[in-house]
C-alpha cells in the first residue's frame, strides 16, 4: 500500500556507529584543528577566535554526532520503531520548549539568591538549542525502547 | 482497547516469533502489542486478522472509554 504522507528517509543502521565516533572523537579534532588553525596563523584574531568561534567548535561534533544516531534505523525498523521514533521527536520539542522557556526563571532565582543582578542565560545559541532538542530526542527514545525490549525479556523468564 | 492475539496465536500453533517473520515485524513489536503497549497501525491490524482468518473487529475489541 502506498503512503499518503511523504516518509523521511532514515540512514543505514552503521551511521549509528558513525555517529558515535564523530560524538567521542569529534571535539578533540575540532579543538586540534583550530589550535593548528591558530598556529599557522589563518585566524589573526585570538581573542575573537575564542569568543565567536569556540560555540560551533564545541557543538557541531555534538549536533552532527546526534543527528547521525537520531536519523538512521535501529537493526529491527519496524512500525513500532518509527512510532517511537515521532514520540521520542514530539517529546524533545516538548522538553526543550519548557526547558528553554524555565531556564530564565531558574537561572535568575539563583542569581538572586546570591544578590547578583537579573540577566539573560546564554544556551549556547541556535547550536546549543539544536543540541537538546537531539539530545532530548535521542535519550527519550532509547529508554522507551529498553523498556520494551526489557518486557520483552522478563516474558521470556 | 483489549485484543485476542495471543489465543489466536495458540490456537494456531504459532509463537510469537514466527507471528513477526509472518508480518514483517519485531518479536518486540508483537510482544508489545499482545501486552496492549502498543496499537498497531490499521495495515498491520488487517493483516494479522487476515493470517488468523478472523475480522479487525473479532482481533481487537473496544472497551469502555476507548
Amino acid at each position: 500500500m502506498k503512503e499518503v504522507l511523504p516518509q523521511v528517509k532514515l540512514l543505514p543502521y552503521r551511521y549509528k556507529r558513525y555517529g558515535l565516533w564523530v560524538l567521542i572523537i569529534g571535539i578533540p579534532v575540532m579543538a586540534l584543528l583550530s589550535m593548528a588553525l591558530l598556529s599557522v596563523g589563518l585566524i589573526a584574531d585570538r581573542q575573537n577566535f575564542f569568543t565567536e568561534w569556540s560555540y560551533p567548535m564545541v557543538y557541531y561534533p555534538i549536533v552532527i554526532g546526534l543527528a547521525l544516531l537520531n536519523f538512521s534505523e535501529e537493526k529491527e525498523e519496524d512500525e513500532m520503531v518509527q512510532h517511537l521514533r515521532y514520540q521520542a521527536f514530539m517529546t524533545g520539542v516538548y522538553y526543550l520548549i519548557v526547558g528553554i522557556l524555565m531556564l530564565p526563571l531558574f537561572t535568575n532565582v539563583i542569581r538572586l539568591l546570591e544578590g547578583k543582578a537579573m540577566g539573560m542565560p546564554d544556551v549556547g545559541g541556535m547550536l546549543g538549542a539544536l543540541s537538546l532538542l537531539l539530545f532530548y530526542t535521542y535519550i527519550y527514545f532509547r529508554i522507551r525502547l529498553h523498556q520494551i525490549r526489557k518486557a520483552l525479556e522478563a516474558d521470556e523468564e | 482497547m483489549k485484543n485476542n492475539i495471543k489465543v489466536e496465536r495458540a490456537k494456531k500453533d504459532m509463537t510469537q516469533e514466527q507471528l513477526a517473520e509472518a508480518l514483517c515485524v519485531s518479536r518486540q513489536t508483537i510482544n508489545a502489542i499482545e501486552k496492549n503497549k502498543y496499537l498497531p497501525s490499521t495495515l498491520l491490524a488487517l493483516k494479522m486478522s487476515n493470517l488468523f482468518g478472523l475480522t479487525v473487529n473479532e482481533l481487537f475489541i473496544l472497551e469502555e472509554g476507548d
